[in-house]
């Protein structure tokens, strides 16, 4: 419907703005702060035949932070004053629907955390390092492929193939020259943790200073109309961003569990001492798992611009998400961390039929302490022998 | 440049109440991590938990100031017991993980829009001061001497600030010089030798975590007085950070290396601050606008963090042979 | 105490021990340490099953087995620092199953690590305190007021002073534990364990990695804990210490008690012959042996850890 004016006030009722809806019958409001606004519908512009369902003008959604809320007038034929509105049906079917949706959407979050934790994981089992600047690793590669793909102009695919390369490429030169010689002079876990930290704060203001404190897109990809699968209904590029998730990860697992050096991984992961004394070239083998967990986490931040925005902080905002995973999991294990990611990814989806979706992110990390109290050695993981 | 300003400012940083909050923090900080070995990565929602707690009571509830400051303590001491039942068991990277996760937890139901009645969300709370500044001694007008001037409010806030500075940094220099304090650095060197000693080590830990959450949290109600708000992302996991960032630098399991240190840390913030902007203001550097002078900072703390711990993990006044933070 | 001389208290021991049988689980006449059927099992390894064994009063016991016997889990059970899965044992006639590690060594039942646990960034006189009991100053309370505890702590410096003259480690009184020698630190332990004023003394291998220079030393000072009138159990792989400082042997195989005895004999008995694979059994096993065992016992673990993740 067009031309019908729309105000929006704040809960208390000041102004925020004043819109026109489009041809198309929609419109928009940006709001800067979440929390709960009046939304009125100026019934003297709508045409003369149409009145609002239900009756009444003013809708009071809640707003959260980064997730827009949606307000939606229906209209319908004015009919005669004191006709019974229809009754919108089948509360029931809608449920579901929307479950299967947030699960959908769950599986799409899964999986990126997966992606990044793999890494983590990996990283942690072979060198004990709990590395707090993963998050930036994540960060890193969205930001490269932006840079890429709206700096030089290249398409999103090519320049996201360039930031995954250069991406594996910084892991294999931090590990080369940075986290490989402060093994060497003996760093203990504890220090490698907090050096760690000092890493992220780092990356992260750089990261601040180059591209800016606001939020961005790509340049491709960007509002694409959703199309209806089943009860799901999402962007064709959530399918194939899932697709190219799902690939990545059963690609690295394949290697994992087929090649030399993936077998050599696993066992350096599982325990370095005997892995280093039957031959296996224990530095060697870190500066693969460095490469490779690089390049998939700034894989994972590329696919997490893609389903939500760009921002200096997107990989500080999931790394708890991730170490969720990992824990949960079981921290050192490969797969654990695979199945313990999308399990945070779904639950924290899924938790919004319950819980209100800034608070879904609460709901998942009391699940990893939870489990961390009955089951400190994750899911995957193995009981500590003691003596 | 203005260097009468950039200098005024530095000094004043060295007393001013980020100096005094950040270092109240690291105190606590220093009480886990630097003599009983506890990696609380949580140090912001002890301090969330007490600014939020005398911020409700008196704001919300209507009661007077001194029971907001009883209710922020007992929060405090509450979150300690709660937090640590189930984590002071585990591995010292689990402990770390799990803290931050409490904490994160503690920010995010702070902001959240479905409790905004009681935490205000995103927008915190404020006007629970007043009973505060109502005790202030101090009359109306300016204090100090040439540039380093502060307002009567403002040296309420600094006197009442370093009074609990002091007062932690006595408790902490009587505790660790007796038995006590004896238990909780051999617990940070070999818990099971502790434990083989016939000391509870669950209760010492908890007891470390209690006091340094109770220090901690008193930086909660000093920044909530000062700025006479309280905002849940003031309470972030990077305030904690830099609390690390201050322990190190000014030197983990030394009684006075936290103060030190946030004096130091806050002193070359806004030095550097300072002498930045008025280079970008004058056009000396070029490379940079006056909006990245703020992140750049930020960024020079995250390297000097590497730095300390590569070069001198004892902090720039530690004694490397008494380091807290080993090679394990 | 101390007007009995060494020659009673070796030849009391001795006599309590001396109509014995040879098998295990037993009876002694004073037991300090009684234990039942307790099993650990570590996922589809049973690492303990000791079904009944008796500690002797005043006596020098040591606790013998090849490597992966599950002596030092057993001590680990004892003390408190690992749950048995089932069993029961009694220390002075008190049940003492599922009491903590710090209760435990309360009671009067002190253990030492077979990797030395000395705390390195304390002085060795600060680890030596922290070995004393029922200090006021280990109050919260009570520290912040020094006054409080300052006499007491005089007290306990005195005679943490006297025990480092003992073991001839009083020159290194203010040095950080840290800088000690391996020997030093085993010393070190020891010394700290007696400031627990411990009845019965649990020594993890106490002569492994100890210089041959140190070990009569310390063969000395295990001998003075009994003419002390304290119980000493002591787990250790090298036979010729057994045969010189204990007045019985037990031993383990396989996570069970398979035989005891007088040292004099035990080695004799085919049990312990066939659990120390016969050839090794009287040899002091070469620092190459027990490289070897060590990997084959890693490696037996491993294999076990493999059938656990795959189930």
């Amino acid at each position: 419907m067009n031309g019908v004016k729309i105000v929006v006030t704040t809960e208390s009722g000041q102004p925020v703005q004043e819109v026109t809806s489009d041809a198309k019958g929609t419109w928009e409001v940006p709001v800067e702060k979440a929390g709960k606004y009046k939304v009125t519908l100026d019934v003297s512009t709508l045409p003369p035949n149409l009145q609002v369902r239900g009756g009444s003008n003013t809708r009071t959604p809640t707003v959260y932070e980064g997730n827009p809320a949606s307000v939606l007038f229906a209209l319908q034929p004015k009919t005669a004053a004191g006709a019974e509105p229809e009754q919108s049906g089948g509360g029931g079917s809608a449920f579901w629907e929307r479950a299967a949706q947030l699960t959908f959407e769950g599986l799409n979050l899964g999986l990126i955390i997966a992606l990044a934790a793999l890494g983590l994981s990996l990283i942690y089992g072979t060198t004990g390092l709990t590395n707090f600047a993963h998050g930036e690793l994540v960060t890193l590669g969205a930001l490269l492929a932006y840079a890429f793909n709206t700096g030089i102009g290249l398409h999103l695919i090519p320049a996201a193939l360039i930031a995954v390369i250069l991406a594996g490429g910084l892991g294999y030169a931090q590990d080369r020259f940075f986290w490989g010689q402060l093994r060497r002079r003996g760093t203990g876990i504890i220090a490698a943790m907090i050096v760690s930290i000092g890493v992220a704060i780092f990356l992260r203001y750089l990261f601040l200073i180059l591209f800016g404190g606001q939020s961005e897109a790509f340049a491709q990809y960007n509002a694409q109309p959703g199309i209806q699968v089943g009860p799901i209904s999402a962007a064709p590029k959530n399918f194939v961003a899932m697709g190219i998730e799902l690939l990545v990860l059963i690609v690295v697992g394949v290697a994992l569990l087929r090649t030399r050096t993936g077998k050599a991984a696993r066992a350096v992961a599982d325990n370095p001492a005997p892995a280093a004394s039957s031959g296996i070239n224990v530095d060697r083998v870190i500066r693969i798992i460095w490469t490779v967990g690089g390049a998939i986490a700034a894989l994972a931040g590329i696919m997490l611009g893609l389903s939500q925005n760009l921002k200096f902080t997107m990989g500080q905002d999931i790394l708890l998400l991730i170490f969720a995973g990992v824990t949960l999991g079981g921290l050192g294990t490969a797969f654990g961390a695979l199945v313990g990611s999308i399990i945070v990814g779904l639950f924290i989806q899924v938790s919004t039929l319950w819980v209100p979706p800034e608070l879904k992110s609460v709901g998942a990390l009391a699940v990893l302490i939870i489990v961390l109290l009955f089951r400190p050695q994750g899911i995957l993981g193995r009981r500590e022998r003691i003596g | 440049m203005d260097w009468i300003t950039i200098i005024s400012t530095t000094v004043k940083a060295a007393i001013g109440v980020e100096t005094v909050w950040y270092a109240l923090a690291a105190i606590g900080i220093n009480i886990h991590f630097g003599y009983t070995g506890l990696l609380n990565f949580g140090q912001s929602a002890f301090l969330a938990v007490a600014g939020y707690g005398l911020a409700v009571t008196v704001t919300v509830l209507g009661l007077p100031f001194w029971i907001g400051i009883g209710v922020g303590l007992l929060a405090a001491v509450l979150l300690a017991v709660v937090l640590g039942i189930p984590t002071l068991r585990l591995r010292a990277d689990y402990l770390a993980i799990v803290t931050i996760a409490a904490a994160e937890i503690v920010r995010l139901v702070f902001r959240s829009v479905a409790f905004k009645d009681v935490f205000g969300g995103s927008d915190g709370r404020r006007g629970f001061s007043d009973g505060f500044y109502a005790l202030n001694p101090f009359p109306e007008g300016e204090y100090g001497f040439g540039w380093l001037l502060f307002g009567e409010r403002t040296l309420w806030v600094l006197v009442v600030g370093w009074i609990l500075v002091g007062i932690s940094c006595a408790i902490v220099f009587l505790l660790m010089k007796s038995p006590w304090g004896r238990v909780l650095k051999a617990i940070r060197e070999d818990e099971d030798a502790v434990r083989s000693l016939g000391k509870n080590v669950f209760s010492y830990k908890m007891q470390s975590l209690i006091l340094g959450g109770v220090i901690g949290c008193l930086g909660g109600f000093i920044y909530g007085l000062a700025y006479a708000s309280v905002q849940p992302d003031i309470f972030g996991t990077e305030t904690t950070f830099f609390a690390y960032t201050i322990v190190i630098l000014g030197g983990a399991a030394r009684v006075f290396g936290p103060v030190v240190g946030s004096a130091i840390f806050w002193v070359l913030l806004v030095l550097v601050n300072g002498v930045l902007s008025g280079a970008v203001e004058s056009g000396i550097i070029t490379f940079m606008d006056s909006t990245q002078v703020g992140p750049f900072r930020f960024l020079l703390v995250g390297l000097g963090l590497i730095l300390l711990l590569v070069f001198r993990p004892q902090g720039i006044f530690g004694d490397k042979r008494e380091i807290a933070i080993d090679a394990r | 105490m101390h007007a009995e001389s060494a020659i009673d208290r070796k030849a009391a021991a001795l006599a309590a021990f001396k109509d014995l049988d040879r098998e295990p689980g037993v009876p002694k006449p004073d037991p300090i340490l009684v234990v039942d059927n307790v099993v650990r099992r570590f996922g589809g390894l049973t690492a303990v099953d000791v079904g009944h064994v008796e500690v002797q009063r005043g006596s020098i016991t040591a606790l013998i087995g090849p490597n992966g016997a599950g002596k030092t889990t057993f001590f680990n059970q004892l003390t408190g620092f690992d749950t048995a899965d089932s069993g029961q044992w009694t220390f002075n006639g008190r049940s003492m199953n599922g009491v903590p590690a710090h209760k435990v060594a309360r009671a009067g039942m002190v253990r030492t690590f077979q990797l030395t646990k000395a705390l390195s960034k304390l002085t060795v006189l600060e680890n030596m305190r922290l070995g004393a009991q029922k200090q006021l100053g280990e109050n919260f309370w009570r520290a912040l007021v020094p006054a409080v505890w300052r006499g007491q702590e005089g007290e306990i410096t005195d005679r943490a002073e006297e025990l480092l003259a003992r073991f001839k480690l009083d020159a290194k009184r203010d040095d950080f534990a840290g800088s000690l020698s391996g020997g030093q630190r085993k010393l070190l332990e020891m010394a700290r364990a007696l400031m627990v004023q411990p009845e019965l003394v649990m020594l993890d291998e106490p002569m492994a990695g100890v210089n041959p220079a140190l070990t009569q030393s310390l063969l000395g000072h295990v001998k003075d804990l009994r003419e002390q009138g304290m119980t000493v159990l002591f787990v250790e792989h090298d036979m010729d210490m057994v045969r010189d400082i204990s007045d019985w042997v037990i031993v383990m195989a396989q996570g069970a008690v398979i035989a005891e005895g007088p040292p004099g004999t035990i080695m004799s008995d085919e049990r312990v012959i066939d659990a120390y694979l016969g050839a090794h059994h009287d040899a002091p096993l070469s620092e190459s042996d027990l490289a070897e065992q060590l990997h084959e016992a890693e490696v037996a673990l491993e294999a076990e850890f493999e059938e656990e993740t795959k189930k």
